[in-house]
């Protein structure tokens, strides 16, 4: 029987009588409590108290004698419960919650990026690199050769844009609305050939 | 940071805080040290920044509900998605607490809401549906009616359970036991469904939230 050979292990001169028969009536009432468990399947609401109990008593159990708890019939049902919870459904065991929970935050964030077929964005990625450089040289060449017409275009722009202003304020501004200028006649001439 | 990000970001802070009606676009520029005038630059009014900021929620959420799922999914990982999921849903608190009036005011984001809304339900029964598959949930206790009907449940708890604790509650309650409290009451909905062997998983969730009330409540 369990009771002898439990009395026999090594638990019994460590903790004394007095904590031998805590352990057994704990290893008792943990297969019993298992046995109406899976028998018949109790309404939630009734387990948890137990089962707190358990989950506590099976840790003790565990870490203080380990070959004692795997005799008989209440061992083999607990290494079956224990199974259960260690086969990545326990919240209680293992890694603490923060780091599994930043886990799966990084996860998602990494994850999604990813979920499209990384060819895709490779193929992506190289088509817009080819459309950059291909805007710079154009703009590179327009500004160049545009040079001369957009100084023809500017004052005009810059007369009218700034006719409120006092003189002094037009001369300055008109160096400066030139510029801007000379960037709008190149956007509007790079518009068509970019399509 | 750009100041029109950390506009977007006071402006969360303090909605969340005191709640969005409560909050105008001269104290967000005065929270942030600014003239009201540099936060017109940005944004031509409240309405614009929660505007943004809606799509920003929707952008993360988005991300999070279109996660591929795994097929190794378990009741752990369901966990742990739960709790993401609702501390995203804490981040923008303001609007879940106010949503029927954010999105009266605003009628632009109720179309887009409804979709967000759309997607959750779908997430939740394509993640039951795996559940069903990898025997986490027993499929003699439900169908594909049970699991519209969960899905349903999920979704209308991941948008109105913010507004619903609150209610009559502390406002110094901590964040981290009113995610927990989401969560609970999700893996709650689902524990009924799930197989003998992931009942002790839903009596760990309990332990767990026990002692979580305890310790930050």
């Amino acid at each position: 029987m369990s009771k002898k050979k439990a009395a026999k292990s090594g638990l019994t001169e460590r903790a004394g009588d007095f904590a031998k028969n805590i352990w057994l009536a704990g290893l008792g009432a943990y297969g019993e409590a298992y046995d109406e468990m899976t028998n018949q399947q109790k309404s939630i609401t009734e387990l948890p108290q137990l089962f707190k109990e358990l989950v506590e008593k099976g840790a003790g159990i565990e870490s203080s004698d380990q070959p004692a708890a795997s005799g008989k019939r209440s061992g083999k049902k607990r290494s079956k419960a224990q199974a259960t919870l260690s086969a990545g459904k326990s919240l209680l065991e293992g890694e603490s919650l923060e780091q599994r929970i930043r886990r799966m935050r990084e996860g998602l964030s990494l994850n999604w990026p990813t979920a499209q077929p990384p060819s895709e964005i490779q193929q992506l990625e190289a088509k817009i690199d080819r459309l950059a450089d291909e805007l710079a040289s154009i703009k590179e060449l327009l500004s160049a050769q545009q040079l001369s017409s957009a100084k023809k275009t500017s004052p005009r722009k810059a007369k009218t844009a700034s006719k409120a202003v006092s003189k002094k304020a037009v001369q300055k501004k008109s160096s400066t609305t030139k510029v801007k200028a000379k960037k709008t006649a190149v956007k509007k001439r790079q518009k068509p050939n970019q399509r | 940071m750009k100041t029109k990000d950390r506009i977007l970001l006071t402006s969360l802070t303090l909605f969340n805080d005191e709640g969005e009606p409560n909050v105008t676009t001269v104290d967000i520029a005065a929270e942030m040290d600014i003239s009201p005038g540099n936060l017109y630059y940005h944004f031509k009014g409240k309405e614009a920044i929660i505007e943004q900021l809606y799509l920003a929620m929707e952008k993360d959420l988005n991300d999070i509900l279109q996660a591929p799922l795994t097929d190794d999914l378990d009741a752990e990982n369901i966990w742990l998605y739960l709790y993401v999921v609702f501390e995203q849903i804490h981040k923008y608190r303001y609007f879940y607490r106010n949503i029927a009036d954010i999105l009266g005011r605003y009628s632009k984001l109720n179309l887009r809401f409804a979709k967000l809304l759309n997607k959750k339900r779908q997430t939740a029964a394509a993640t039951l549906g795996i559940l069903v598959d990898n025997k986490v949930i027993d499929q003699k206790l439900i169908d594909s009616g049970a699991i519209n009907n969960l899905s349903d449940s999920i979704a209308m708890l991941l948008t109105y359970w913010m507004s619903y604790t609150e209610i009559g509650q502390r406002s110094d309650i901590n964040p981290v036991l009113s995610i927990h409290r989401g969560v609970f009451q999700v893996m709650s909905l689902v524990a009924p469904f799930l197989q003998r062997d992931y009942q002790s998983f839903y009596q760990e969730c309990r332990v767990l939230f026990e002692a979580l009330s305890s310790e930050l409540d």
